[in-house]
C-alpha cells in the first residue's frame, strides 16, 4: 500500500528485494536459527512456563527500575567500579572520551555492543583520532565494509564468503582465500594482536545483577572475554533496562537467551564480572567503568502499552520468524534495530513517528514474533497500537483517510453495501484474470500487483445463504 | 556542562520515578515469583547420571572427556592428548589443586616446555607468554551437567588468560563437583565475596558468522579436553 510508506523506506525495500544473494543468505540463516530454537526449547519441559518466568522477572524489574538501578550502582561502586549515567547519545560519547583522555588511550578493542551502534560510537571515536576495533568476527566484517549490522545476533548475515574474502584481502594487502578456515585464521591473527595491545576494552552488557553489581556477558567467540581480560581498562555500555534482581533470576533468563537466539544451551562463554580485578590478580582490568544509558528508553517507561517492550533481552528470535524481515533483511529498516522489535522500539526511542512511524507497517501482523518472544512481548499488538498512534498524530496520508471513509460509507449500511457489490461485479471486469483481479488504478494496484485479490462473485454469499438454508430445511 | 560521575544519579533516577508515577521504593520491592520455574529444581539425578549427562553434553560440543579413577593414569591420558595435538609448550596455573594432581610434574615428564602462571611477574610479559604457548591447563571449580559447561572462579592463582589465549585448553575437574544446573553453582557462591570473574565455559570458541558455517577457535581455544577425577 504505497501511501503508507515514505519514499526512502520504499526505496530501501525495493533495493533489498532486488538483492537476491542477500535474500538467499537471510532465508538460510533465519531458518537454521529458528529450527535450532524450537529444538532447544523442546528439552526444557514446559517452555511457556519458562517464557512466563522471563516475562514476570523482566516486568518486575522494569516496573521498579529506579530501585534496582540504584541497588546495582551502589554494588558496582562497593566493588571498586565506577558508575556513570548517560541520558543521551552525546553523553555516552563524552564519558567514553573522558576515560580515553584520562588514559591517553589510542586504541579501544570492542566486543559487540548495540548501544555503541545506537550512539554511533565508532565514528565519534574515529573523528577524535581514536581507533575503535570491532572484535566479534561479524562486527569486524561489517566494520571493514563500513556497513551497519543487519541482524542483532548475526550482524553480517547479508555478506557472502567472497565479499568477506575481498574485504580481508584488502585489509591484509594480500589475497586471503575464501574458505572458512582461511578467513577465520586471518581474523584470529589480526584481532589477537589488537586484544594484546589495546589500551581499553569496551563491551556491552547482556544482563546486570542488581544484588551484586555484576555484569554478565555471553559470547561464542571469546572476544568478550578477551576485551574484559587483557586491557587494563574495561568500559561497559549498558542499556538501563538490562537488570535482573539476583543470581536466581539470572539463571532463568540465561536459559532463555541463548536458546532463543541460536538454539544453544549456553553460549561458549558466559562471564559474570564483579568489579575490576582483585588485588594480586595479574590479568583482568585494573579499572572498570559502567555507563548506564537511557537514550530514549524513558520514552517507553510508564507508557502502559509500550513499557512491555523494555523487557526485551535482544535474542533476535522475532527477526528469524518474521515473514517481512525474511524478505527484506535488516538494512531496509534503516534503523539500528530491525525486525519486529526494531519496528516497535525505533519510533519510541527516537520519539519520532513522523520519520520512523512507517516501520510498524513492515509487518503482516501474523504474530509469529509474539509467539517466538522468550519474554512474551506482544509485538504484533504493539505494532497495531503504534499505527493507531501515528494515525492520531496525523501522519497518515489523506488518501488513506479517504479510502477508509469510502469503505465505511459502503460497508456500514446494507443497502449501500448491496449496491457496491453489484456495481463492483461489473466494474471489475476489465481487471479480471480467472477469479482474481490484476492491475488497475492506484491505490488498488498497490494490492493487486503483488497480492491475491479475489473477484466479487456474481452471486454474493448473502444470496446464496438463503438458498443454502432452504436446501438444508428440505433435507 | 554535566560531569558524568555518580553525581547525576539522583537526577537520572528521579526522571525514572516520575515516569513510573511514584517515588522510588525505599526498600526492595516485594514479588512472589523469581528464578526458574519450580519444576526445574525438582529432579535430583544421581552422581552417575550427572556424570553421564555432563560427558554427553560436552562431547556433543566436540569436547573430549576422560574419567580417571586411578591417579597413575593422569599422565598417560594427558600424554595421549598432547601427542594428538602435537603440542610442545604449555602454561599451567601454579595452584595447590593442580600440584596435588602432579600436573606440573607430568607436563615436565612429557617433555613439554612448561610455564607456570606467575601473578607476581610483569603483566604484559606474562600475558604475551600465555598467548604464545600451545596449551593452557587449568583446574575447573564446577561442572554443569545439563549443559556440559565448566565454571572457573578467578583469583590471583586462577588466571583468566590461561583458559582463553592458548589454542587448546585442558581442564581438570573433580567428579563430585558436577552439579545439575548452573543455578546449583550459584548457590555455592559467597555473594559478599564474589570472584572478579566467574566464567562458564561451554565447549570451544566458535562462530558461524561466515555463511552460517561453523568454525572453531576463532578467538579462544579451538579444542577443549576435560579430565574428570573420580
Amino acid at each position: 500500500m504505497t501511501t503508507l510508506m515514505n519514499e526512502n523506506f520504499k526505496k530501501r525495500i525495493k533495493f533489498a528485494l532486488h538483492n537476491k544473494s542477500m535474500r538467499e543468505a537471510i532465508k538460510k540463516a533465519t531458518t537454521i536459527l529458528k529450527n535450532n530454537r524450537l529444538k532447544a526449547a523442546e528439552e526444557m519441559g514446559d517452555w511457556d512456563e519458562w517464557r512466563q518466568r522471563g516475562k514476570d522477572i523482566r516486568s518486575h524489574v522494569i516496573a521498579n527500575l529506579d530501585y534496582y538501578l540504584k541497588q546495582f550502582a551502589d554494588n558496582v561502586r562497593a566493588k571498586g567500579g565506577k558508575v556513570y549515567y548517560a541520558g543521551q547519545a552525546e553523553d555516552v560519547i563524552q564519558v567514553v572520551m573522558e576515560i580515553v583522555n584520562q588514559h591517553q588511550a589510542k586504541t579501544v578493542a570492542k566486543s559487540k555492543s548495540m548501544i555503541s551502534e545506537e550512539v554511533h560510537l565508532n565514528k565519534a571515536l574515529y573523528d577524535r583520532g581514536i581507533e575503535a576495533i570491532e572484535t566479534d568476527l561479524a562486527e569486524y566484517i561489517i566494520q571493514l565494509a563500513e556497513e551497519p549490522p543487519s541482524h542483532i545476533i548475526v550482524p553480517a548475515i547479508h555478506k557472502n564468503r567472497n565479499e568477506i574474502a575481498d574485504l580481508f584481502s584488502k585489509e591484509a594487502g594480500k589475497e586471503i582465500s575464501s574458505d572458512t578456515p582461511s578467513l577465520n585464521a586471518f581474523a584470529r591473527k589480526t584481532l589477537r594482536e589488537k586484544f594484546l595491545t589495546a589500551d581499553i576494552g569496551l563491551t556491552g552488557c547482556n544482563f546486570a545483577i542488581a544484588e551484586t553489581g555484576s555484569i554478565v556477558l555471553v559470547s561464542n567467540e571469546g572476544n568478550g572475554r578477551m576485551v574484559s581480560t587483557l586491557p587494563k581498562v574495561h568500559i561497559v555500555l549498558m542499556g538501563m533496562e538490562r537488570i535482573v534482581p539476583n543470581f536466581s533470576d539470572l539463571e532463568a533468563v540465561l536459559n532463555l537467551l541463548p536458546r532463543s537466539a541460536t538454539g544453544q544451551k549456553y553460549t561458549s562463554y558466559t562471564s559474570i564480572i564483579s568489579g575490576p580485578s582483585h588485588p594480586g590478580e595479574l590479568d583482568g582490568p585494573e579499572e572498570m567503568h559502567v555507563i548506564i544509558v537511557d537514550n530514549g528508553r524513558t520514552n517507553l517507561l510508564g507508557e502502559k502499552d509500550f513499557q512491555e517492550a523494555l523487557r526485551c533481552i535482544r535474542c533476535g528470535a522475532c527477526f528469524n520468524v518474521c515473514p517481512v524481515y525474511r524478505q527484506i533483511g535488516g538494512h531496509a529498516y534503516g534503523s539500528v534495530y530491525g525486525g519486529p522489535i526494531g519496528a516497535v522500539i525505533t519510533p519510541l526511542l527516537n520519539n519520532d513517528l513522523k520519520n520512523w512511524g512507517e516501520l510498524p507497517y513492515a509487518s503482516s501482523l501474523c504474530a509469529a514474533c509474539s509467539e517466538a518472544c522468550p519474554v512474551m512481548i506482544p509485538l504484533h499488538e504493539l505494532l497495531v497500537k503504534l499505527r493507531y498512534r501515528r494515525f492520531k498524530a496525523g501522519y497518515t496520508s489523506s488518501m488513506e483517510h479517504m479510502a477508509f471513509k469510502v469503505f465505511r460509507h459502503y460497508f456500514g449500511n446494507p443497502r449501500r453495501y448491496r449496491f457496491a457489490m453489484k456495481s463492483g461485479y461489473y466494474l471489475q471486469r476489465p481487471l479480471m484474470r480467472g477469479n482474481h483481479l490484476e492491475g488497475g488504478p492506484t491505490p488498488l494496484s498497490g494490492w493487486t500487483n503483488s497480492r491475491y485479490f479475489p473477484a466479487v462473485a456474481q452471486k454474493p454469499f448473502r444470496q446464496r445463504w438463503d438458498e443454502i438454508q432452504k436446501g438444508s430445511e428440505e433435507r | 556542562m554535566i560531569t558524568y560521575t555518580d553525581s547525576n544519579e539522583e537526577h537520572f533516577l528521579e526522571k525514572l520515578a516520575s515516569k513510573l508515577g511514584r517515588p522510588t521504593p525505599g526498600k526492595i520491592p516485594t514479588r512472589h515469583i523469581s528464578g526458574p520455574p519450580d519444576f526445574w529444581t525438582k529432579t535430583q539425578p544421581s552422581q552417575d547420571e550427572l556424570l553421564q549427562q555432563f560427558i554427553a553434553n560436552a562431547e556433543r560440543l566436540t569436547v573430549k572427556c576422560q574419567l580417571i579413577s586411578n591417579k597413575n593414569d593422569i599422565q598417560s591420558t594427558i600424554g595421549g592428548w598432547i601427542s594428538e595435538i602435537k603440542a610442545k609448550s604449555i602454561i599451567c596455573w601454579d595452584s595447590p589443586e593442580l600440584k596435588q594432581a602432579s600436573i606440573p610434574d607430568i607436563c615436565q615428564n612429557l617433555g613439554l616446555n612448561l610455564t607456570l602462571w606467575n601473578h607476581q611477574a610483569d603483566r604484559r610479559e606474562m600475558i604475551r607468554q600465555c598467548a604464545n604457548v600451545d596449551v593452557g591447563i587449568t583446574w575447573a571449580d564446577y561442572g554443569v551437567a545439563n549443559t556440559g559447561s565448566m565454571a572457573i572462579l578467578s583469583n590471583p592463582v586462577q588466571s583468566r588468560a590461561v583458559s582463553l589465549l592458548p589454542p587448546v585448553h585442558i581442564a581438570i575437574l573433580k567428579r563430585e563437583t558436577i552439579l545439575p544446573h548452573m543455578g546449583d553453582i550459584f548457590t555455592k557462591l559467597d555473594y559478599t565475596d564474589l570472584p572478579s570473574s566467574l566464567t562458564f565455559i561451554t565447549g570451544p570458541s566458535r562462530t558461524s558468522d561466515i555463511e552460517m558455517d561453523l568454525a572453531l577457535g576463532v578467538h579462544g581455544p579451538a579444542k577443549v579436553f576435560i579430565l574428570i577425577l573420580g
